[in-house]
C-alpha cells in the first residue's frame, strides 16, 4: 500500500469541456506541496483524463510513444487505480506544460514529459497510479451522493459505481457532479494490492494500432499547420563547416520559393544541440523546395575536421590504447594481481559510428510570435525544445506552445532538439510558421551518432580458474564532447558504466578511459554505451570460457556468485542484483535447451547485460552458411524487468530489440570521408529486412514484485554477443568487431 | 494534363511532372497515410498500389501516371468497412511498434498476397523488402501467413 498526502480539493482542478469532466494533475502529489491559499489559484494544472458523457475515457499520455509503448502501458496504470474499463480509454498526447514554482524556478506543470533511458514506466509507476486513485474518489463521493448513501456502501468496476443493492451509475453519468466534489483535507489515496489487479500485469494491445494501420495522422511528418510553409535545409557536409559564400539567384527565380535564410553555425558552448551551419529554402510544398536547394550555388568553408576519417579515429584509438589514460575506476591492486597471475587473457574490440536511422526523418514545425513560440512535431525531451526555443528567440519559455506527436521512432535521436532548434531559427529568421522537414540523407548525414571505440580488455587468473584481475580500457568519442558544462574529466560516465559485471566481484579492477576527438556529434542510441559495452564484455567473457575450457553458462555463474545486491550508482541503480541476472542467464538457457541437442549444423550462444534496471539474458541458435556468413535461426530470452505493467509491451520489446540488435551488429556502421558522412542513404548504409531477421524469438518473463524498470533497451545489447558466441561455438570466427558483414561502398 | 485516379477519384494534374507521386499524395491529396522515409525507393515506406502492382511512390515522377489506378493506405478498406485482412492482423498480431512503416509494409504485403496466397516463409523473406527500424519482422511474418489464412478462409 502506498499513501500520499493531500490536503483539499485544490489538488486537483476540475473542468467541463464539451461535456466532459476533465480530471487534472493534482500537481501537488508530485512536487513540493504548495499551501492550499496558492493552489486555490493554481492555474498550472494539466489534465491527465477526460471522462464523456457517454462513458468513454480519454487518457492525456505524459510520456511520448516512439514505438516502446507508454501510450498504452502509462494509461493502464492511471487507469487500474481508477477501476475503469480499459477497453473505453483512447490516448492523447498531453500538451506540454510548465508553471513557475515558489522559488520562481521554471518546473514541470503536472508530471515530467521525456521519454529516454527507459525511464517512463519506473518515473511514472506511483505518479499515475495516485493520480488515478484521485480520480476514482471522486467518483466514488458523486455516486454517494447520489445513491444517498455512505461511500463505504460503494465499489467501482470498469468504470461503474456500485452500490451494495445492485444499482449502478457510470463514471461519465457521474463526471459532471464528481467535478463539484472536494477531497477531504487529509485524504490519502490508496493503491490497490497486487492482487486486485485487472489491467497491469495483463497483455493490453497497443492503443494507436487501428489509426497506423489505416494511415491516420499520427506523426510530425503528417502534421499540419495554418499557413505553414515547408523549409529543407542544405547543411554543410562537413563537420562544423560553414557557408563561405551563395549564389541563390536560381533558386530564388524558382515558382513558389518564398524566401532564403542563412543559419549561421550556432555557438556549442552556449546550446547543448548541435547544428550545422547551412541555408533554408523556404517553399510553398516539399518539393518545390528541394529543387530550389539542389539550385544552390554554395561555397563551404571545410572547417576544422576535414582531414577526419573513419580510419583516422581508428588510428587515434589505437594509439591512444598504448598511453596511460583516466583511471576511472581502481579496486585493490591490478598491477600487482597480474604480476602474480597464473593465466592472462587480452583481447581488443571495436565498435563503430552508427546512425539511429528512425524511419521518420527529423521534421518539425515552429512559429516564432513576437511573444510565444509554437513547436509540434517529433521530440523524446520537449524540455529541451523549449529550452532551445527560449535562448534562439529571447522569450519566457513558461507558455510555450509544444505539443509532441506520435514519434516514428526515437531510440534517442529525438532527445536532441536539434530539428525544433533549426525550425524555431528559420521560423525567427523568416518571420513565417515553417514545417522543417528532413532528407533521409540530412538525416543520416547530421544525425548524433552512436559512439565509436576500441575497447581493450584483461582478465587475469589464479591456478585454480578464480578470476583475480580485470581491466577495461576504452579509447573512444565520448558522447558527452559536446554537453554543456561537462569537463572532459566526466565524459567517461556516458560511454563507460563502471559497476557494471564484473565489477564488485573481482578483487582488483581497473576502468580506463580515453578521449578520441571527432567532429562527429555523439548522442544517447537505443541502450547508448551498454551495447557496445555488453558486446565487449559478453564477447570476452565466452573468450575467457574457451581459454579455461569452461561452458559459458558455467563461467557466468561462477563469477557471479551468490545471490546479492551490489551498488551500481549510475542510470539504472542503485542496485545491481547478481541474482536476477543469475536467474535470467538461466532461465534463457532453460528455455533455449542450453547444452541439449539442437538441429544439426547449428550451435548456441549466450549473452546477458543488466541496462537500465532491466536483465536480460538471450541464447542465439546460429548456423554458419557459405562466405562467412550465417543464419540466426532462433533467440531465446528471459527478461526482469521488476512488475510487468504489460506483458504483451515486454514481449513485443523483447522481440524488436533482438531484430534491432542484430540490424546492428550485422551491417551497420557510419563512414567518414574528408570530414564528412559518406553513407547518406539505405542503399550504401545498411539496415537489416525482413529475410536475415529472427524467424523465432521464445520469451520467459520473471514473475518479479521488485518495482517496475522500463523495457526499452533492455533486449538490445546481448543480442550481438549472444550471437558472435554462437558462431565461435558453431566452428566460425571469432568478431571482435562490427559490423559482423560490412559492406563495401 | 495528367489524368489518373486515386482511391476511386478521379484526378486532373498539370503541374510539376517530374515531381514524384508521393508528394502529390502527402501535399496535395492529404493522403499522409503513405508516408517518406528515403526518396530512393529503398525502404518502402511510400508503398502504394498502381493498378495489380506495388509501387515506391518517391520513385515514381507525375509523368508517368497518366491513365492509372492508384489506391494508398487511406484507399485498402473504406471508411466504417471491415478493414482489408492484412489491416485485421495487424491488430489481431498487434504488429506496430513506432508504426511509422506500416502503411508501406501492408500496402507491399496486401499486393505479395495476391500473388502469393499460401506464402512459405522463403516467398515472404523474397517478397517483402520494406525497412523495420524497430524490428517488428518477426511479428509481421507470423501475421502474414495469418492474413493468408483469413483470406482464403474469406475466398473459399
Amino acid at each position: 500500500m502506498t499513501a500520499v498526502q493531500l490536503n483539499r480539493r485544490s489538488f486537483l482542478s476540475y473542468s467541463f469541456m464539451s461535456g466532459a469532466l476533465i480530471v487534472s494533475a493534482p500537481s501537488l502529489i508530485f512536487s513540493n506541496p504548495l499551501n492550499a491559499a496558492e493552489a486555490e489559484d493554481d492555474k498550472t494544472i494539466s489534465p491527465l483524463i477526460q471522462i464523456n458523457e457517454d462513458n468513454s475515457l480519454v487518457f492525456f499520455n505524459p510520456s511520448p510513444d516512439m514505438g516502446q509503448g507508454v501510450h498504452t502501458s502509462l494509461a493502464m496504470l492511471f487507469i487500474e487505480e481508477m477501476d475503469a474499463d480499459f477497453d473505453l480509454v483512447s490516448v492523447k498526447s498531453l500538451s506540454y506544460g510548465l508553471r513557475r514554482n515558489e522559488d520562481g524556478k521554471i518546473t514541470w506543470k503536472a508530471v515530467p514529459q521525456f521519454s529516454g533511458g527507459s525511464t517512463s514506466v519506473p518515473r511514472n509507476w506511483p505518479l499515475l497510479r495516485q493520480a488515478g486513485a484521485v480520480a476514482r474518489q471522486l467518483l466514488l463521493q458523486a455516486g454517494a451522493k447520489h445513491f444517498d448513501t455512505d461511500i463505504s456502501k460503494l465499489k467501482t468496476e470498469k468504470s461503474y459505481v456500485i452500490n451494495n443493492n445492485g444499482k449502478r451509475i457510470s463514471y461519465g453519468e457521474l463526471a459532471r457532479a464528481a467535478g463539484a466534489e472536494y477531497l477531504k483535507k487529509d485524504f490519502m489515496p490508496e493503491l490497490k494490492n497486487r492482487k486486485d489487479w485487472s489491467v497491469i500485469g495483463k497483455a493490453q494491445k497497443q492503443k494507436d494500432t487501428r489509426d497506423i494501420v489505416t494511415g491516420k495522422p499520427l506523426y510530425g511528418m503528417d502534421m499540419d499547420y495554418p499557413g505553414a510553409k515547408v523549409a529543407v535545409m542544405a547543411r554543410s557536409p562537413y563537420l562544423d563547416g560553414y557557408v563561405e559564400s551563395v549564389d541563390d539567384t536560381a533558386a530564388r527565380a524558382l515558382d513558389g520559393v518564398v524566401d532564403i535564410v542563412v543559419l549561421d553555425r550556432p555557438d556549442t558552448d552556449k546550446f547543448y544541440t548541435y547544428l550545422a551551419a547551412g541555408i533554408a529554402v523556404i517553399a510553398d510544398s516539399f518539393w518545390i523546395a528541394l529543387k530550389a536547394r539542389d539550385l544552390l550555388k554554395i561555397t563551404w568553408n571545410k572547417g576544422p575536421h576535414s582531414e577526419e576519417s573513419s580510419a583516422s579515429l581508428r588510428q587515434q584509438c589505437d594509439d591512444l590504447l598504448k598511453t596511460n589514460g583516466q583511471i576511472v575506476r581502481s579496486d585493490g591492486n591490478f598491477d600487482m594481481a597480474i604480476a602474480k597471475a597464473d593465466k592472462i587473457i587480452t583481447r581488443t574490440y571495436k565498435l563503430p559510428l552508427v546512425s539511429h536511422a528512425q524511419l521518420e526523418p527529423q521534421n518539425c514545425i515552429a512559429h516564432v510570435r513576437k511573444d510565444n513560440v509554437t513547436i509540434i512535431g517529433p521530440m523524446q525531451s520537449p524540455g529541451s525544445a523549449s529550452r532551445l526555443a527560449a535562448g534562439i528567440t529571447g522569450l519566457d519559455r513558461l507558455n510555450f506552445d509544444i505539443r509532441y506527436t506520435r514519434l516514428g521512432g526515437g531510440f534517442g535521436r529525438r532527445l536532441t532538439s536539434d530539428h525544433a532548434a533549426e525550425a524555431v531559427t528559420i521560423s525567427k529568421l523568416s518571420g513565417l510558421p515553417i514545417k522543417l522537414i528532413w532528407t533521409r540523407e540530412d538525416d543520416l548525414s547530421h544525425d548524433f551518432y552512436r559512439p565509436m571505440g576500441h575497447h581493450e580488455m584483461t582478465a587475469a587468473f589464479d591456478k585454480h580458474g578464480k578470476m583475480t584481475a580485470w581491466a577495461h580500457r576504452l579509447a573512444g568519442t565520448p558522447k558527452h564532447h559536446r554537453r554543456n558544462g561537462e569537463t572532459p574529466e566526466e565524459y567517461f560516465s556516458s560511454d563507460l558504466y563502471i559497476d557494471d559485471f564484473p565489477a564488485g566481484l573481482v578483487d582488483n579492477l581497473k576502468v580506463e578511459y580515453f578521449i578520441a576527438k571527432s567532429g562527429t556529434p555523439q548522442g544517447s542510441w537505443r541502450a547508448p554505451a551498454h551495447t557496445a559495452n555488453a558486446f565487449v564484455v559478453q564477447s570476452f567473457m565466452d573468450e575467457i570460457a574457451d581459454e579455461l575450457d569452461e561452458d559459458p553458462l558455467t563461467l557466468r555463474l561462477r563469477l557471479l556468485g551468490p545471490a546479492r545486491e551490489m551498488k551500481y550508482d549510475q542510470h539504472g541503480g542503485p542496485i545491481y542484483d547478481t541474482g536476477r541476472m543469475t536467474n535470467v542467464l538461466q532461465q534463457a538457457a532453460k528455455l533455449a535447451g542450453w547444452g541439449k541437442e539442437i538441429p544439426e549444423g547449428r550451435a548456441q550462444g549466450i549473452a546477458g547485460h543488466f541496462t537500465f534496471g532491466g536483465y536480460c539474458a538471450l541464447v542465439a541458435e546460429v548456423e554458419l552458411m557459405p562466405d562467412n556468413q550465417f543464419k540466426v535461426h532462433k533467440v531465446s530470452g528471459a527478461i526482469d524487468v521488476g512488475i510487468v505493467v504489460n506483458p504483451a509491451g515486454v514481449l513485443a520489446q523483447m522481440e524488436g530489440g533482438i531484430n534491432d540488435g542484430l540490424s546492428a551488429a550485422l551491417g551497420q556502421e557510419v563512414q567518414i570521408e574528408g570530414g564528412q558522412m559518406i553513407n547518406d542513404n539505405f542503399d550504401r548504409y545498411h539496415m537489416m529486412r525482413l529475410a536475415q531477421s529472427v524467424p523465432v524469438i521464445d520469451v520467459h518473463i520473471v514473475d518479479s514484485e521488485a518495482n517496475p524498470s522500463g523495457m526499452g533497451e533492455m533486449s538490445l545489447p546481448p543480442l550481438a554477443p549472444a550471437v558472435t558466441n554462437a558462431i565461435v561455438r558453431a566452428g566460425g570466427k571469432r568478431h571482435r568487431s562490427h559490423p559482423l558483414q560490412p559492406v563495401k561502398l | 494534363m495528367i489524368t489518373f485516379s486515386v482511391n476511386g477519384k478521379q484526378v486532373n494534374f498539370d503541374g510539376d511532372t517530374t515531381m514524384p507521386l508521393l508528394w502529390y499524395l502527402r501535399e496535395e491529396l492529404k493522403f499522409i497515410g503513405t508516408k517518406f522515409g528515403c526518396g530512393i525507393g529503398s525502404c518502402g515506406a511510400c508503398t502504394v498500389h498502381i493498378g495489380q502492382q506495388a509501387i515506391r511512390s518517391c520513385s515514381l515522377t507525375m509523368a508517368e501516371l497518366d491513365g492509372q489506378n492508384i489506391t494508398t493506405i487511406e484507399g485498402l478498406a473504406k471508411e466504417d468497412e471491415e478493414l482489408h485482412p492484412v489491416q485485421q492482423a495487424w491488430i489481431d498480431f498487434d504488429v506496430p511498434q513506432c508504426g511509422y512503416c506500416q502503411a508501406g509494409q501492408i500496402m507491399a504485403i496486401t499486393n505479395f498476397l495476391k500473388d502469393n496466397p499460401a506464402p512459405t516463409d522463403e516467398d515472404i523473406d523474397e517478397g517483402i523488402t520494406n525497412l523495420c527500424r524497430c524490428g517488428t519482422y518477426t511479428r509481421m511474418r507470423k501475421a502474414i501467413h495469418h492474413a493468408a489464412a483469413l483470406m482464403a478462409k474469406k475466398g473459399a
